[in-house]
C-alpha cells in the first residue's frame, strides 16, 4: 500500500460568477499537490482565496453551476489498490465514505431534522453494518464522549439548532470521524469559538485522526491555527497555491515613499470633536448580553491630520469610524463636527454636512449600487455636492473617472469590475465632494502590495491642509509610514495614541502598551491576525488583563488591573498617551 | 499609474446563453407583434362591417386556403385572418390597463410594506393582501364582473368598460403577488451595505428609495409581473368570451369566441358524419379531415403562442435579475 | 408558564383568527355589493348588519336561506362541492405527484433529460385550461355525461393554467437548494443513501406549493366546469353570476376563500407536526 493517498495536478477550475454576467472566471488555477496517509497537512489562506473551493473540488462536492474543471485527481483508497483516477471531463468524486467533511458552519452541516445521537449512528452503520438500534445510540454516545462533550447522554437526544457552536463543532467532528474517512477536511473549524476552545478542538481533530490514521486537511485562514497542529502548510492565494511548507505570504516588496516630516501646522483647527462614545449591538443569539463595539472614547481630530487606527479585528475600529461620521449613531456621548452637534442635527443638516465627511467601506465594492453604472453614481454625486448641474454632471464625472485611470469604465457596473477598480471607483466618488474628515476603512484590502502604494502615496498628494484623513487598518506596517499619528484600539476602547516612529518592532519592552507590543510582535513578523476574543461587557477593570503578557495574577498590580478601568495618560516621550496601570506606575516612579 | 492585474479582470470571452437570448427574442417579439397587429386593428376598423365578412365578397362557411382568404373562412364565411388580427383590439389596451392596475397599487403597498417596518397601516394593508390572495382570481373576476353587469343600467352599452373592468379585476388579483415580492426584496435591499454608504454619503431618503432600491433593483420585478398579468388578462378574457357571457360579444371577434362560434359548427358536421353517438377516435378523424381544421387551430396557437411569449418575457426577466 | 402544545395552540389559534378575519372581511365586502344590487335580499330584512349576522349564523348551521330560484342555498353548495372538490383535489394530487417526477427528471444527471423536462414544462405551462377542455369537446369528443368529463377535468386542472409547470420547478428548486446544503453533502460524502433523507425535508416546500396552488385549482374549476357541463362548485357559481343570483353567489365565494384560507392553516399544522425547528421556535419564544 503506497502511502499516497491524493494527488491532483494541473487543476484549474473556471466558472462564472455573480458578478461575471456568465464569463468564465478561474477559480483556481494549475494547483497541484499530494497529500500522503496519516498526514496532517493545513491549508491556509485569506477569505476568498479559494481554500474552500479547492478542497470542496478534491472532494467533488457542492459544484458549481456551469463550472469547466481541468486537470486530474487521483484518489488512492486503501480498500482498492490500484488508484482510482477521474480525469478532466467528467466531475470527479471520490468513492463514497472515503472521505469526510467539517464543515465551517456545525449547525447547518448537520439535518436539522433529525437528533444528534441519529446521525452519528448513521455514520457508525456505515462502517459496521448489522449493528441492532441499541448499539449504534450506544456507539454515537461513546462517539459524542470522546469529542469530550459533556453529559453525552442529554447531547444525544437534542437537535442541530439547539447546540451551541462549540458544541455543534464538536458534533460535526463526530458525525465526520465516526465514519472513518481516509480523509478528513476541516474548513475553518474553529470559526466563532473563543480561543482555548479553538485550541482544544484543533488539538481534538488531531489527535482522533491519527487515531484512526486519516489524513487531516486542515482549512484556515489563522496561521496560529494550523501551526499550532500541522506539519505542513500549503498557502493558497487568488486560487494558486503559492507555497508547500512556508506559510509566509509575500511582503512588501517596495517601501512606502518618505513621510514628510513636520507637515503638521502648530495652531491646527479642531474638525471633530468626540467624548465617550458609545455603541453596542444586539447580540446575534438570544440569551447573550449586547455586545460593546464602542465602548467610551474620546477623541480629537485636527484639520491637516493624517491619522491612523489599528487594532485586532473585532476590536471595534469600523464601528469607531462609522460613529465618528454619524453613520452609525452613538448611543451615549458627544460628537461635534465643525461646530455641529451630529447626533441631534436636523436630516436636511445632517445631509448637507455630509458631502464634507465622508467614509470609505471596507469591501471595494460594498458602497456601490450594483445595478448603477459607476458614471451615475458620480454624477448623482456632482449633482448633490458639487454644485454641478445635470447638463454638466457627465463631464465632472468623467474627470473624476479620469483622476483615477478609469475613463474607460464609467458605463461598467461594479460587478463587472475587479476588486482594485472597485476600491478605485468608491474612492472617486467619496473623494468628489472634497471631504474636510475622510474615514478609510481597510483602503488597501485585497489590494496587491504595488497598488496598494501607489494609491496610498496618491491619497497622500491628493489631501489638502483643511482635511483630516483617519485610515483604519490592520496592517501596522502600512499605517506606521503613512500617517501622523496612531491611535490603538482594544474591545472598543482608545488603549494607546503614539507618533509613527514608535511603532518600532525593535522597541524597548516596556515602553509601549502591551497589546501594541503584541500587535506589533504579531505583524512584523508575519501577516497574521491575533485571536479576537468574545468579549462580554466587562463588569470592571482592564479589558485586555486576560491576556496581558506583562501581568499575571501572582502579580500585585494584578488586584488594580482587576479592579480598575484604565484611562488614558501621559506615556513616555511627545504624543503618546496610554491607557495601562503599568505605566501609571512607570511614570509615578519617574516623578518619584 | 494605477492600473491593477487582479485576478478577477482577466475574465474570459463572454459565454453564451443561447436559452436565455431564446427567451429575450421569442418574449420581445410576441409584444412587438402584438403591438403591430394592435395598430393594424385600428386600421381594419375603418373599414365597414370588418370583423364580420369582406365587401362584395362571396360567403362560403369554413372554405380552406385561398388567394383571397388566406386562412380561409369561418363558420359564416367571414375571413379568419381579419378576424385574427381584429381580435388583437380586444385586448391590447384592456391588458395595459390591468398592467398599471397591478403597478399602481403594488408598488406602494410593496413599499409600504418592506421599506418601513410596522406600523398599522401597514398591518391594514397586509391583511387587505392576504384577503385578496383568498379569492382565486377566476372568482374575483367572474363575481366582480358579475356585480358590475348587474349594477350598471343597460349592459350592452358598457361592453367595452366591461372589458377594462375585467382588466382592472386581473390587475387587482396580481396586487399581493407584486406587493409581496416588492416587499421582501426592499428588505433584502436594505440589508445591503450600499443603502447605508448611501446614507452615509448625504443621499435623500427620497432619492435612496426611488433611484437605487425601486428604479435600479426593482424594475425587473416590476415589469415581469406586468407581463404576467398581461398574459393572465389574456386568459381571463379568451376563457370569458368563450363562455361568452362577460367577454367580448359577437360579432365582434375574439379568440374566444371565434373558438365558441366554430365549435357548434365542427359538434354539428361531427353529428352529420358519424351519428350522436360517435367515439373518441372519430371525433379525431374528423378533426383532422374537416375544413373547420383552421377555424379551431388558428384561435388556439394564437392564445398559445401569445401568453407563451409573455411568460417567456418574464421568465427572462426573472432569470436577469440579481439573487 | 405554557408548554409547547399550547404554544401550538396559540399559534395555531393566531391563524384561525386570521382566517376567519378574511372570511369576515370577504362576505362583508361581497355583501355590501350584493345588498345594493338588483334583486337584494333589502326586502326581506331589517337592514344590512341585520342580514350579515343573519348569513354567518346561518353559516354556522349550514341554513344558508333560499336562492333566488327558491331552492336552499345550502342544498345546492352541497351538491356542487361534492363534485367538485374530488375533482380540484385529485387534480391536486395528481400534479403534485407528475410534478414531483418532472422535478426528478429535471434535476437529474441526463442533460437531455433534464432539457427535455424543462421543455415540457414550459409548453405544459402555456396550455389555458379552457383551450384544452375545448379540444376534449371537439376533437375527442367526451360525451357529456358519464365519468370521462370529471376525469378530464382531474387531468386538465392537474396540467394547464401553469400548475404542473409552477410545482415542478418549484420542488425542482427546492430540490436544488436542499442539494447544495451542507448537511446533505456532508451525507452524500459519507455515503449515505439520499432519497429517505431527503423526501422528509421536501413535505412542507410541497404541502406549501400545494396549497397556494388550490386557488388557481378552485378558480379553473369554474371554466373548465362551465366547458365539459359538469354542474359543480364552478359551473353553479357561474351560473349564478350570469342569472343574478347574488345570495347563492355570496355563499360560493365565502366557501371558496374559507377553502383556500383553510388549506393555508393545513400547512402551519402540518409544519408543527413534522419539523422540530417550528415547535423549538414555540417552546423558545418564552
Amino acid at each position: 500500500m503506497s502511502d499516497l493517498l491524493l494527488s491532483a495536478s494541473e487543476l484549474t477550475l473556471r466558472a462564472p460568477i455573480p458578478a461575471s454576467a456568465g464569463r468564465l472566471v478561474p477559480l483556481l488555477r494549475d494547483v497541484a499537490l499530494e497529500l500522503k496517509r496519516g498526514e496532517l497537512c493545513g491549508l491556509l489562506g485569506r477569505s476568498g482565496s479559494g481554500k474552500t473551493l479547492l478542497a470542496r473540488t478534491l472532494l467533488g462536492i457542492g459544484k458549481v453551476q456551469g463550472a469547466r474543471l481541468e486537470g486530474s485527481i487521483h484518489y488512492h483508497s486503501s480498500a482498492n489498490s490500484a488508484p482510482l483516477s477521474l480525469l478532466s471531463a467528467a466531475a470527479p468524486s471520490p468513492p463514497a465514505g472515503w472521505a469526510g467533511y467539517i464543515f465551517q458552519d456545525p449547525v447547518a452541516a448537520l439535518d436539522p431534522m433529525r437528533t444528534v445521537a441519529d446521525q452519528i449512528a448513521e455514520s457508525i452503520a456505515l462502517r459496521s453494518p448489522g449493528l441492532s438500534r441499541r448499539e449504534l445510540l450506544d456507539r454515537a454516545e461513546h462517539w459524542l464522549q470522546r469529542v469530550r462533550l459533556a453529559d453525552p447522554q442529554r447531547c444525544g437526544r437534542l437537535y442541530p439548532f439547539e447546540l451551541s457552536g462549540g458544541m455543534a463543532q464538536r458534533v460535526c467532528a463526530a458525525v465526520a470521524l465516526a465514519a472513518e474517512p481516509e480523509l478528513l477536511v476541516a474548513d475553518e473549524p474553529t470559526s466563532g469559538l473563543d480561543w482555548s476552545l479553538r485550541r482544544g478542538l484543533v488539538e481534538l481533530l488531531g489527535e482522533q485522526c491519527q487515531q484512526l490514521g486519516s489524513t487531516l486537511l486542515l482549512i484556515s485562514h489563522d496561521e496560529q491555527v494550523v501551526e499550532h497542529l500541522t506539519e505542513r502548510v500549503l498557502t493558497i492565494e487568488g486560487g494558486v497555491l503559492v507555497s508547500d511548507q512556508d506559510g509566509c505570504l509575500p511582503r512588501y516588496s517596495r517601501p512606502l515613499e518618505k513621510r514628510p516630516e513636520g507637515d503638521v501646522p502648530e495652531h491646527r483647527l479642531r474638525l471633530l470633536r468626540a467624548r465617550g462614545l458609545r455603541r453596542s449591538f444586539v447580540a446575534s443569539k438570544v440569551n447573550e448580553a449586547p455586545v460593546e463595539a464602542v465602548a467610551g472614547v474620546d477623541l480629537d481630530l485636527y484639520e491637516g491630520e493624517l491619522v491612523g487606527l489599528v487594532g485586532e479585528s473585532g476590536s471595534g475600529k469600523t464601528t469607531l469610524g462609522k460613529v465618528l461620521l454619524n453613520i452609525l449613531v452613538p448611543d451615549e456621548g458627544e460628537l461635534c463636527f465643525d461646530g455641529y452637534e451630529l447626533p441631534g442635527l436636523a436630516e436636511l443638516q445632517l445631509r448637507r454636512l455630509r458631502g464634507s465627511m465622508q467614509y470609505s467601506y471596507q469591501q471595494p465594492g460594498a458602497a456601490l449600487n450594483p445595478a448603477m453604472s459607476i458614471a451615475q453614481h458620480l454624477q448623482e454625486t456632482a449633482q448633490l455636492h458639487c454644485g454641478v448641474t445635470a447638463a454638466e454632471a457627465p463631464t465632472a464625472a468623467l474627470r473624476a473617472l479620469a483622476d483615477f485611470e478609469m475613463e474607460s469604465k464609467g458605463d461598467s457596473f461594479s460587478g463587472e469590475l475587479s476588486g482594485g477598480e472597485q476600491r478605485r471607483a468608491s474612492l472617486a466618488r467619496v473623494l468628489m465632494p472634497q471631504p474636510r474628515l475622510l474615514v478609510l476603512d481597510e483602503p488597501s484590502a485585497g489590494l496587491d502590495a504595488e497598488v496598494k502604494l501607489r494609491l496610498l502615496n496618491r491619497l497622500r498628494q491628493g489631501q489638502g491642509s483643511e482635511s483630516c484623513v483617519v485610515v483604519i487598518s490592520h496592517e501596522l506596517e502600512l499605517v506606521s509610514r503613512f500617517a501622523n499619528r496612531v491611535l490603538v484600539m482594544y474591545a472598543g476602547r482608545v488603549v494607546e495614541e503614539l507618533p509613527p516612529s514608535s511603532l518600532d518592532p525593535a522597541a524597548a519592552a516596556g515602553e509601549l502598551h502591551p497589546y501594541t507590543d503584541q500587535l506589533l510582535a504579531a505583524s512584523f513578523r508575519s501577516i497574521r491576525t491575533i485571536e479576537p476574543e468574545r468579549r462580554p461587557k466587562d463588569p470592571g477593570g482592564c479589558s485586555f488583563r486576560h491576556r496581558c503578557h506583562r501581568v499575571a495574577p501572582e502579580v500585585p498590580l494584578w488586584q488594580r488591573c482587576t479592579n480598575e478601568e484604565p484611562v488614558l495618560v501621559q506615556g513616555i516621550g511627545a504624543g503618546h498617551r496610554v491607557a495601562c496601570h503599568l505605566f501609571e506606575n512607570a511614570v509615578n516612579l519617574e516623578s518619584q | 499609474m494605477l492600473a491593477t492585474k487582479d485576478p478577477a479582470a482577466s475574465l474570459e470571452a463572454a459565454l453564451p446563453s443561447p436559452e436565455l437570448r431564446l427567451l429575450r427574442a421569442y418574449g420581445l417579439g410576441t409584444v412587438f407583434a402584438l403591438t403591430v397587429l394592435w395598430l393594424a386593428a385600428q386600421f381594419l376598423a375603418f373599414e365597414p362591417q370588418l370583423g364580420l365578412q369582406r365587401v362584395g365578397a362571396q360567403l362560403t362557411p369554413m372554405a380552406g386556403p385561398s388567394v383571397d382568404h388566406l386562412l380561409g373562412t369561418d363558420q359564416l364565411g367571414r375571413d379568419l385572418l381579419l378576424r385574427l388580427v381584429a381580435s388583437v383590439d380586444s385586448f391590447y389596451l384592456p391588458g395595459l390597463f390591468a398592467a398599471l392596475v397591478v403597478l399602481f397599487l403594488s408598488v406602494p403597498a410593496g413599499t409600504l410594506l418592506g421599506y418601513r417596518d410596522g406600523g398599522l397601516l401597514a398591518l391594514v394593508v397586509s391583511f387587505l393582501l392576504t384577503t385578496l390572495s383568498s379569492w382565486p382570481r377566476l372568482v374575483l373576476v367572474v363575481v366582480g364582473v358579475a356585480m358590475f353587469t348587474a349594477m350598471v343600467s343597460d349592459p350592452a352599452a358598457w361592453e367595452e368598460q366591461r372589458l377594462f373592468m375585467l382588466g382592472g379585476l386581473v390587475g387587482l388579483s396580481y396586487v399581493p403577488d407584486l406587493a409581496r415580492a416588492l416587499a421582501a426584496r426592499l428588505r433584502s435591499l436594505r440589508q445591503q451595505s450600499f443603502v447605508e454608504a448611501c446614507r452615509a454619503h448625504g443621499l435623500s431618503e427620497r432619492s435612496i428609495l426611488l433611484r437605487h432600491m425601486l428604479l435600479t433593483n426593482c424594475w425587473r420585478i416590476v415589469l415581469r409581473h406586468c407581463c404576467l398579468v398581461f398574459g393572465a388578462f389574456l386568459l381571463v378574457e379568451t376563457s370569458l368570451s368563450y363562455l361568452g357571457d362577460y367577454g367580448v360579444p359577437p360579432p365582434r371577434p375574439s379568440w374566444g369566441n371565434m373558438l365558441a362560434g366554430v365549435k357548434s359548427s365542427v359538434l354539428t358536421s361531427r353529428g352529420l358524419i358519424f351519428g350522436a353517438d360517435s367515439s373518441l377516435s372519430d371525433g379525431l378523424f374528423l378533426a383532422v379531415n374537416q375544413g373547420g381544421l383552421l377555424a379551431v387551430l388558428a384561435p388556439s396557437l394564437a392564445i398559445i403562442l401569445s401568453i407563451g411569449g409573455l411568460l417567456a418575457l418574464a421568465e427572462y426577466l426573472a432569470r436577469r435579475d440579481w439573487r | 408558564m405554557f408548554s409547547w402544545p399550547s404554544r401550538a395552540v396559540q399559534l395555531l389559534g393566531r391563524h384561525l383568527v386570521v382566517l376567519l378575519s378574511v372570511v369576515v372581511g370577504s362576505s362583508l365586502a361581497l355583501g355590501a355589493l350584493v345588498w345594493h344590487a338588483p334583486g337584494s335580499p333589502r326586502g326581506q330584512h331589517e337592514g344590512f348588519v341585520v342580514w350579515m349576522l343573519a348569513f354567518w349564523k346561518g353559516l354556522l348551521s349550514g341554513d344558508l336561506g333560499a336562492s333566488y330560484r327558491g331552492i336552499s342555498v345550502a342544498e345546492l353548495v352541497f351538491k356542487g362541492a361534492a363534485i367538485s372538490l374530488p375533482i380540484v383535489l385529485a387534480a391536486l394530487a395528481l400534479s403534485l405527484s407528475l410534478a414531483f417526477g418532472f422535478a426528478l427528471v429535471v434535476h437529474g444527471q441526463s442533460q437531455i433529460g433534464s432539457r427535455f423536462g424543462r421543455a415540457v414544462l414550459h409548453v405544459t405551462s402555456l396550455v389555458p385550461a379552457f383551450l384544452l377542455a375545448y379540444f376534449a369537446i371537439i376533437v375527442l369528443a367526451v360525451p357529456p355525461d358519464g365519468f370521462l368529463p370529471s376525469l378530464f377535468a382531474v387531468f386538465i386542472l392537474a396540467v394547464a393554467d401553469g400548475t404542473l409547470g409552477d410545482l415542478s420547478l418549484r420542488i425542482e428548486a427546492e430540490l436544488s437548494i436542499l442539494r447544495r446544503k451542507d448537511f446533505v453533502l456532508s451525507a452524500e460524502l459519507r455515503g449515505l443513501s439520499m432519497p429517505r433523507r431527503l423526501a422528509r425535508h421536501l413535505v412542507i416546500p410541497l404541502a406549501e406549493a400545494g396549497a397556494s396552488r388550490i386557488g388557481f385549482l378552485l378558480g379553473g374549476a369554474v371554466i373548465v366546469e362551465k366547458v365539459l357541463g359538469l354542474p359543480g362548485l364552478g359551473w353553479i357559481g357561474y351560473q349564478a353570476a350570469v342569472e343574478g343570483d347574488f345570495v347563492l353567489l355570496l355563499a360560493i365565494t365565502v366557501l371558496v376563500t374559507a377553502l383556500v384560507g383553510g388549506s393555508r392553516l393545513l400547512v402551519v399544522g402540518l409544519r408543527l407536526v413534522i419539523d422540530p425547528r417550528a415547535r423549538r421556535m414555540l417552546r423558545g419564544s418564552a
